[in-house]
């Protein structure tokens, strides 16, 4: 039986205090740790923090993705449980990752393309036609993310992301823009359940449904093909607690993101469902194991 | 003045309601309505779900 769990955190949200309320409401040893202010030594496994080196199972819940990855390749190094995995987090950190494994497992996802240029992608996107729509890499809550109409777009685009320094932005990761109606889904994932599911609507003056950009939320109940789709995405990224994000379309979902460092404030609104303590006992259980 | 819960837990963010700057706990005592802060960090590239 798991006893104890530590939450890591850089940013404490909403989210990282309700799973370290849920888990003290289970009668666990729970800590926060802040891992801003973590020095390891990678040979010296006494170097951890002391309620990271007692706990039985480690829930990462960094806000910055690279913090969140190398603490787990730390960890897992030194043959910790962390919630989720070094390779989950770094397949839904990166969306191209994420699409590859998506393509290659054939679960539907929008057209998706690379380029490894500013020339490139401005030759590429002239060549396949408008609209397109371009996402960093490596992102979240919606930044950065593109719905390019013309030429003039994408040269703008290409001007804005140079300017940027940023290495990851000379690849261009590129999909088709996916007529749907004004929602998309979002469903959490806790291991091999779907635990709560929910519409995500635009707000009136943006095209994107990321909640962080004011979109607002409803309830749904996912069954059948469905769940299937998002059950088998979430897999294909090394499973874990995930969000996993898709689009309807007449042929169905077809899945565009599945988000590692999933934020559940909104659904467990939306949907009534204590999402926290769904994921602590799953962290409980992979404790077991 | 900037409100801080008396729930609130080192490393919850906090805002000065005059200019939206953010604040991260470092400790709180509520018996003595006191809390230590210090500027959060600001949004990076890498940050998110």
């Amino acid at each position: 039986m798991a006893n104890s769990l530590s939450i890591l955190t850089d940013r404490l949200r909403w989210e990282e205090k309700a799973l370290y309320t849920a888990a003290l409401n289970m009668g666990l040893s729970a800590s926060i740790v802040d891992v801003k202010s973590s020095s390891i030594d990678i040979s010296d496994e006494s170097t951890l923090p002391a309620e990271v080196r007692d706990s039985d199972v480690v829930l990462q819940r960094c806000v910055s993705h690279y913090r969140g990855l190398y603490y787990t390749a730390v960890l897992e190094r030194f043959g910790r449980r962390v919630i989720n995995s070094f390779m989950t987090s770094l397949m839904t950190g990166n969306k191209l990752l994420t699409s590859l494994e998506l393509v290659k497992r054939g679960i539907p996802t929008p057209r998706t393309y690379v380029s490894f240029s500013d020339e490139s992608a401005v030759e590429f996107m002239e060549r396949h036609g408008y609209p397109m729509v371009v996402k960093p890499v490596v992102g979240s809550w919606g930044r950065m993310v593109t719905r390019v109409d013309d030429r003039d777009d994408a040269n703008t685009l290409v001007e804005f992301r140079r300017m940027l320094q940023d290495p990851t932005y000379q690849v261009y990761y590129l999909q088709e823009y996916v007529r749907r109606p004004p929602r998309d889904l979002r469903a959490v994932v806790v291991g091999d359940d779907v635990v709560a599911a929910e519409y995500r609507y635009q707000p009136p003056d943006d095209w994107r449904t990321n909640i962080a950009r004011g979109g607002r939320a409803e309830p749904v109940s996912l069954k059948g093909h469905d769940r299937e789709i998002v059950l088998k995405a979430a897999e294909a990224v090394g499973g874990g607690v995930l969000g996993v994000d898709a689009m309807e379309t007449e042929d169905g979902l077809l899945v565009h993101e599945v988000n590692g460092g999933v934020e559940f404030h909104g659904v467990t609104h939306a949907t009534g469902v204590d999402v926290a303590t769904k994921i602590i006992e799953y962290a409980r259980s992979v404790a077991k194991r | 003045m900037i409100a801080v819960p008396d729930d609130a837990l080192p490393g919850e963010i906090v805002s000065c309601p005059d200019c939206g700057t953010e604040y991260e706990v470092v400790s709180v005592d509520p018996k003595a309505g006191r809390a230590e802060l210090k500027p959060a960090e600001e949004v990076k590239e890498d940050w998110g779900e």
